[in-house]
C-alpha cells in the first residue's frame, strides 16, 4: 500500500479517483473532493493536520489546500453539530422571508446564527445562494439535502424528524 | 509584427503581446496594480482598463491580446472613467494612512490615486481591517493596506518556487496569509516587498528609517555571490557626504543577470556595515596589548617588520590570502605587492583544497554558458551544489523554467531542499558520489559508442536514469557547485564532469562562492599564474600548502580565516605561530585579535569604488556610496601606500583609474581553453570514515553578512546543528536533540545533534561559518562524533 501521508485509505482512494478524472499534472483539482471526504470522516470538520496531510498526499504546498478550504463555506474548521443547517439569506430567499426562518430557528434551538446547540445536535449557518431561488426560502442539511419553500411550520417538522432520526440511530 | 493604433498613433507590435506589453514597449503608460512583467497575468485589479474600438466595455489591457489593426485609447473619457472608478473602488478599503506608511513616496497606489483618484468617495461604510501577519525578521506586514493584487503570492509560487503565501477566505474577507503562522523560508522573500504595489509588505530592517525622497540612489553590485546581481544602495543625506549612511538596498534591473530580483542576503547585508565590530582605526599589538595607531605609524610598523623578515628570510617567507570581497584593483595590487616582495605564495581560493589540476584549469572559473541561458535549457545537471542557498537568484530562472519543460538532475552529498522538483537525483557521501559520477561517465561513453576511459562500479538505478536523461536532451548545462569545489576530490570531479560535458555536448561550468573569487583569480591572486595569466613553471604555495609549510609572515586581505576557509583549525594554528600577521579588514574579531599583529581598517564594498568580475566573466564597476567609517580607507589605497613604505617601485598610482588602467593592460582577457587531465582511475577512497559536510549557510558566508543582525534571525535550528541520518545516529548511540562532541584532529566542538534523513550514510553535516564552528576542524574531512557528557 502506498504512503497515504496520514490520510485514511478511503480518503486517499477518493482523491485517487478524482485525480484520474483530470488531465495529468492537474492533481490539485482533487483537493475539494479530498477535503469533503476527510471532513465527513472526521465528524464534520477539518483540522490543520488533515489539510496538511491532503497537501502532502496530492503533492501541493499546504497553503494551496488552505486556500481552497477557506474559500468554501462547506469546510468547517471547528467541531460542529450532527446536523448543519445552512440557511440561505441571499436576495431571493430574503425577499421570500428567510428572516422569519432564521428567527424561528434561533428561537427554537436557542442558539444564534453560527452557533451549535449544547447537545451537539444542530449548527446554524447562514449561506449565500444555493441555486434553489425558485423555491425560496430554503435551507440545506449537512451540505447535501435541500429543503425548500420553508415556513416556520415545515421547519419544525424537519427538526422533529432529524431529532427522531438521531435518537433512533443511537 | 502587426500594426495597432494607440491613442491615434500607429505602432508595430509583437503578435500575441497583450495591450499593456505593447504599450509599455512604446513607452505609453497604462496604470496597473496586479500586472507585473515577470509574473503570470492575474487580471484581478482592473486598474488597466482601456477603451478598444468596437468593444462595448473597457478591456483590461494586461489580459487582452493585441490583434491586427486594433484601435486602443488609453486616455479617452471612457478609459479614464473606468480607471477612476476602479481607483475609487480600491480605495474603499484602503486606509488613508500614507503619513505613517513606510511605502509613502514610493507607493504605486499613492501615485495612481494622484493621477486617477477622486477626492471624494461615495462609500460611507466602515473600512475593513485585517490583522497583521507575522512573516519573520525581514518582512513587516500591514495587511489592512493590501489590495489583493496577488503579486506577492505569484512571486512566491512562480519565481520563489515555495508557495508560502496564499489568498484565504473570500469576498470582503479575502486576505493574504500563510494560514498557519510561520516565518518565510525563502531566500528571496525581500522581492515581495518590491512587487507589492502598496505598503502592505515593507522591509523590517529599514523600516521607518527615512523617506524615499530623502534618499540618494547609487548603483552597486551585490557583494555576496558570483552572479554580480545589480542593485541600488539607498543612502541618507543628499548634501553631506561625510555623514551619509546606507539605509537600504533594492534591486536594479539587469535582464541578463538578475532581471529584477536580488537575494535577501544582498538586500539586508547592509545592516552589517554599522556593526559594533567595525575596525575604525589602525591597531598595533605590542607585547600582547592592542593600541590604536595612526596610519603613518601602523604602516611604517608593517613595512619595518615585514621588511626585516624578508631581508633575513627572503620573500619566500610571506604568504598572502585575499577574501572574495576584495575588488579586482585591490587584488591586482595585492599580487603585485606580493610578487614585488619576492613571494609566490598568494591565494584567493579560500574554499578549495584540491589544487592538483590547477595548471590545466581556466585562469578564472566560468559558468560555461550565460546566466540567461538557464531560461532555455532542456536539462540542468547540478553536481554538489546547493544552488538555493548559495546562489538564490539563479533559482528565479530555474523555478519558472520547470513549467516550460526544464528538467533538473542532481548528484549531491545530501538531499538539498531545492525549491524546484528534481527529475532524477543521486544522494551519496563523497566517495560514493565519485563512484557514481564515474559510473555515469562510463555509461554515457558506452551508450555513445566511445571507449570507456574509466572503469567504474555499477551505476545505480538513479545514475542510469540521469544518463538516459542526458542522452535524450539537446541543450544541457552541467554545473559544479560549492560542495564539489570544496571537496578533496574536486579535481577528479572536474575531470569527470568535463568528460561528461564533451560526451553529451553540454556546457560545463563552476559556481564558486564569493562576489569576486572569479576576478581575483583573473588578476593573478593565485600561486600558479601571474597577473597576465601566464602559468608559472614553479608555482607558489596554495592556501593549503601555506598552512602545511608555515610562512613567517602573512598578509590577509578581507577575510576572517576562522570562519572563511575550509581548514579553519590548521589555519588558525599556523597564523598563531607566525611571526607577523597583518590583516586588512573591515571588521575585527576575538580570534583576529589573537593571531594578528597589525590590523588595518579597510572599506567594505559600499565604501570603496572598484570592480568585481562575475561568473560570466563580465567586469562590473561600482562607486563608493559613503565615505569609509572612522579611519578606514579603501584597501587599494592602503596597499599602494604600504608598497611605498616598503620602497617598492612602480606603485605610484595617483588614482583608482590608474590602477584600473594598469590592470586592464596587464591582465589580457584570456581565450584559453581548459584541457583537464583525463581521469583514468579513481583516487583511493576511504570507506569507513565519517565525513564532515560543511556548507556555509547563506547568512554566514562572509564577514559582512555574518554581522547583519536581521538575517541572523532567519537561521533555523537545523542550520546551526549537526545533522546525521537515523542510521548513523543509532550506530553512534545518539538521538535527536542530544549534545554531541565532534572532533577533527585536535579540534573539538560541542553541538546539538539532529536526525535528518536528507543526509546520506557516512556523513555528518556540521555547518561552517557559525559562531560555534568558527576555527573548528576542516571541511569535507573525517570527523568523529561522540555523546557529550555535559
Ligand atoms: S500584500 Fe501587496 S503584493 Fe500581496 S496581494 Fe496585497 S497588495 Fe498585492
Ligand atoms: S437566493 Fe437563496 S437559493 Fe438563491
Ligand atoms: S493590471 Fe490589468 S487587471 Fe490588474
Amino acid at each position: 500500500m502506498s504512503d497515504t501521508h496520514g490520510l485514511s485509505q478511503s480518503t486517499a482512494s477518493v482523491i485517487d479517483v478524482w485525480i484520474k478524472k483530470f488531465p495529468e499534472g492537474k492533481a490539485r483539482s482533487a483537493v475539494l473532493a479530498g477535503l469533503k471526504a476527510a471532513q465527513d470522516e472526521n465528524g464534520g470538520h477539518l483540522t490543520n493536520e488533515i489539510m496538511e496531510n491532503i497537501a502532502a498526499y496530492i503533492g501541493l504546498p499546504a497553503i494551496e489546500v488552505f486556500e481552497v478550504a477557506s474559500f468554501y463555506d462547506m469546510c468547517e474548521f471547528k467541531p460542529i453539530g450532527r446536523y448543519k443547517l445552512s440557511v440561505c439569506t441571499n436576495v431571493s430567499c430574503m425577499l421570500c422571508g428567510s428572516h422569519a426562518i432564521v428567527d424561528h430557528l434561533e428561537k427554537r434551538l436557542g442558539v444564534k446564527m453560527g452557533e451549535t446547540t449544547q447537545d451537539g445536535m444542530f449548527t446554524l449557518r447562514d449561506v449565500e445562494c444555493l441555486a434553489a431561488c425558485i423555491n425560496a426560502p430554503m435551507l440545506q442539511v449537512n451540505d447535501r439535502e435541500l429543503y425548500e419553500k420553508l415556513t416556520p411550520e415545515s421547519v419544525d417538522v424537519l427538526l422533529d424528524r432529524l431529532i427522531a432520526e438521531a435518537k433512533s440511530g443511537e | 509584427m502587426i500594426d495597432i493604433q494607440i491613442n491615434g498613433q500607429t505602432y508595430q507590435v509583437l503578435e500575441g503581446a497583450s495591450i499593456i506589453e505593447a504599450a509599455d514597449e512604446h513607452g505609453i503608460y497604462i496604470p496597473r496594480f496586479c500586472y507585473h512583467k515577470k509574473l503570470s497575468v492575474a487580471a484581478n485589479c482592473r486598474m488597466c482598463l482601456v477603451e478598444v474600438a468596437n468593444m462595448k466595455k473597457p478591456m483590461p489591457a494586461c489580459s487582452t491580446p493585441v490583434s491586427p489593426d486594433m484601435v486602443i485609447f488609453t486616455q479617452s473619457e471612457k478609459a479614464l472613467e473606468a480607471q477612476r472608478s476602479v481607483m475609487e473602488f480600491l480605495l474603499i478599503n484602503h486606509p488613508l494612512d500614507c503619513p505613517v506608511c513606510d511605502q509613502g513616496g514610493a507607493c504605486e497606489l499613492q501615485d495612481l490615486s494622484i493621477g486617477f483618484g477622486c477626492s471624494e468617495s461615495d462609500f460611507g461604510g466602515d473600512k475593513r481591517a485585517v490583522d497583521k501577519l507575522e512573516l519573520g525578521p525581514l518582512l513587516q506586514t500591514y495587511m489592512t493596506r493590501c489590495i489583493q493584487c496577488t503579486r506577492c503570492i505569484r512571486f512566491s509560487r512562480e519565481l520563489g518556487g515555495l508557495s508560502e503565501l496564499g489568498m484565504i477566505d473570500r469576498g470582503g474577507g479575502e486576505k493574504v496569509s500563510t494560514y498557519v503562522e510561520r516565518d518565510l523560508q525563502s531566500e528571496l522573500s525581500g522581492n515581495m516587498i518590491d512587487v507589492c504595489p502598496v505598503g502592505a509588505l515593507t522591509a523590517k530592517p529599514s523600516r521607518f528609517a527615512g523617506r524615499s525622497w530623502e534618499y540618494v540612489e547609487h548603483e552597486g553590485v551585490a557583494a555576496h555571490d558570483c552572479l554580480g546581481s545589480n542593485m541600488y544602495w539607498h543612502s541618507s543625506q543628499h548634501d553631506n557626504v561625510e555623514t551619509r549612511e546606507v539605509m537600504r538596498v533594492v534591486p536594479k534591473e539587469n535582464e541578463s543577470i538578475n532581471e529584477c530580483w536580488i537575494s535577501d542576503r544582498d538586500r539586508f547585508s547592509f545592516e552589517g556595515l554599522t556593526h559594533e565590530s567595525r575596525l575604525l582605526s589602525p591597531m598595533v599589538k605590542h607585547n600582547g596589548t592592542w593600541k590604536e595607531a595612526s596610519w603613518e605609524a601602523a604602516l611604517s610598523e608593517c613595512a619595518d617588520k615585514l621588511g626585516s623578515l624578508i631581508d633575513s628570510n627572503g620573500g619566500d617567507c610571506l604568504g598572502v590570502l585575499a577574501g572574495p570581497q576584495t575588488t579586482m584593483e585591490e587584488g591586482f595590487l595585492l599580487q603585485k605587492l606580493t610578487r614585488a616582495l619576492g613571494s609566490k605564495h598568494i591565494d584567493s581560493r579560500l574554499r578549495e583544497q584540491d589544487f592538483s589540476d590547477q595548471a590545466c584549469r581556466l585562469p578564472s572559473p566560468r559558468l560555461g554558458c550565460q546566466i540567461a541561458d538557464l531560461d532555455s535549457l532542456d536539462t540542468l545537471f547540478f553536481f554538489g551544489c546547493d544552488v538555493r542557498t548559495q546562489h538564490p537568484v539563479l533559482t528565479t530562472r530555474i523555478n519558472p523554467s520547470i513549467e516550460e519543460g526544464l528538467s533538473v538532475c542532481a548528484m549531491n552529498p545530501m538531499d538539498y531542499a531545492y525549491t524546484f522538483p528534481l527529475t532524477e537525483q543521486v544522494v551519496a557521501g563523497p566517495s560514493a558520489l565519485l563512484q557514481q559520477l564515474a559510473a555515469l561517465v562510463a555509461l554515457v561513453a558506452k551508450e555513445k559508442g566511445e571507449s570507456a576511459v574509466i572503469s567504474a562500479e555499477k551505476p545505480s538505478a538513479q545514475t542510469q536514469a540521469i544518463a538516459k536523461r542526458l542522452l535524450n536532451s539537446e541543450k544541457i548545462a552541467l554545473l559544479m557547485g560549492e560542495h564539489a569545489l570544496a571537496s578533496t576530490h574536486a579535481s577528479a570531479f572536474r575531470s569527470l564532469l568535463s568528460q561528461l560535458a564533451t560526451l553529451v555536448g553540454a556546457s560545463f561550468g563552476e559556481l564558486p562562492y564569493g562576489a569576486n573569487t572569479v576576478g581575483l583569480q583573473y588578476v593573478g591572486c593565485v600561486p600558479h599564474r601571474q597577473a597576465d595569466g601566464m602559468a608559472l613553471a614553479e608555482p607558489g604555495l596554495d592556501i593549503v600548502g601555506m598552512m602545511e609549510q608555515p610562512r613567517r609572515a602573512y598578509v590577509l586581505c578581507q577575510l576572517e580565516p576562522e570562519s572563511d576557509v575550509l581548514q579553519a583549525a590548521k589555519t588558525l594554528k599556523t597564523l598563531d605561530e607566525a611571526a607577523l600577521v597583518i590583516c586588512l579588514t573591515a571588521f575585527e574579531s576575538d580570534a583576529m585579535r589573537q593571531y594578528a599583529d597589525i590590523m588595518l581598517p579597510v572599506a567594505p564594498p559600499s565604501e570603496t569604488s572598484g570592480q568585481f568580475m562575475n561568473i560570466e566573466g563580465s567586469i562590473q564597476s561600482f562607486q563608493a556610496v559613503t565615505v569609509p567609517h572612522g579611519d578606514a580607507r579603501p584597501a587599494w589605497k592602503v596597499l599602494r601606500v604600504l608598497a611605498n613604505f616598503l620602497k617598492l617601485d612602480h606603485f605610484e598610482y595617483r588614482s583608482l583609474e590608474a590602477v584600473r588602467n594598469d590592470l586592464s593592460v596587464v591582465c589580457e582577457s584570456e581565450d584559453s581553453v581548459c584541457e583537464l587531465p583525463i581521469l583514468k582511475t579513481l583516487p583511493s577512497l576511504k570507506e569507513n570514515e565519517l565525513i564532515r559536510l560543511a556548507p556555509w549557510p547563506m547568512v554566514r558566508s562572509d564577514a559582512l553578512v555574518r554581522r547583519a543582525s536581521s538575517l541572523q534571525k532567519t537561521l533555523r535550528a537545523e542550520q546551526v546543528s549537526a545533522l546525521v541520518n537515523a542510521a548513523v545516529a543509532s550506530t553512534h548511540g545518539l538521538s535527536d536533540g542530544s549534545q554531541v562532541k565532534a572532533r577533527q584532529g585536535d579540534s573539538e566542538i560541542e553541538i546539538t545533534l539532529r536526525v535528518d534523513d536528507r543526509i546520506p550514510d557516512q556523513c555528518v553535516m556540521i555547518p561552517s561559518g557559525l559562531s560555534i564552528s568558527a576555527g573548528f576542524g576542516s571541511a569535507e574531512q573525517a570527523v568523529t562524533l561522540e555523546k557529550s557528557n555535559a
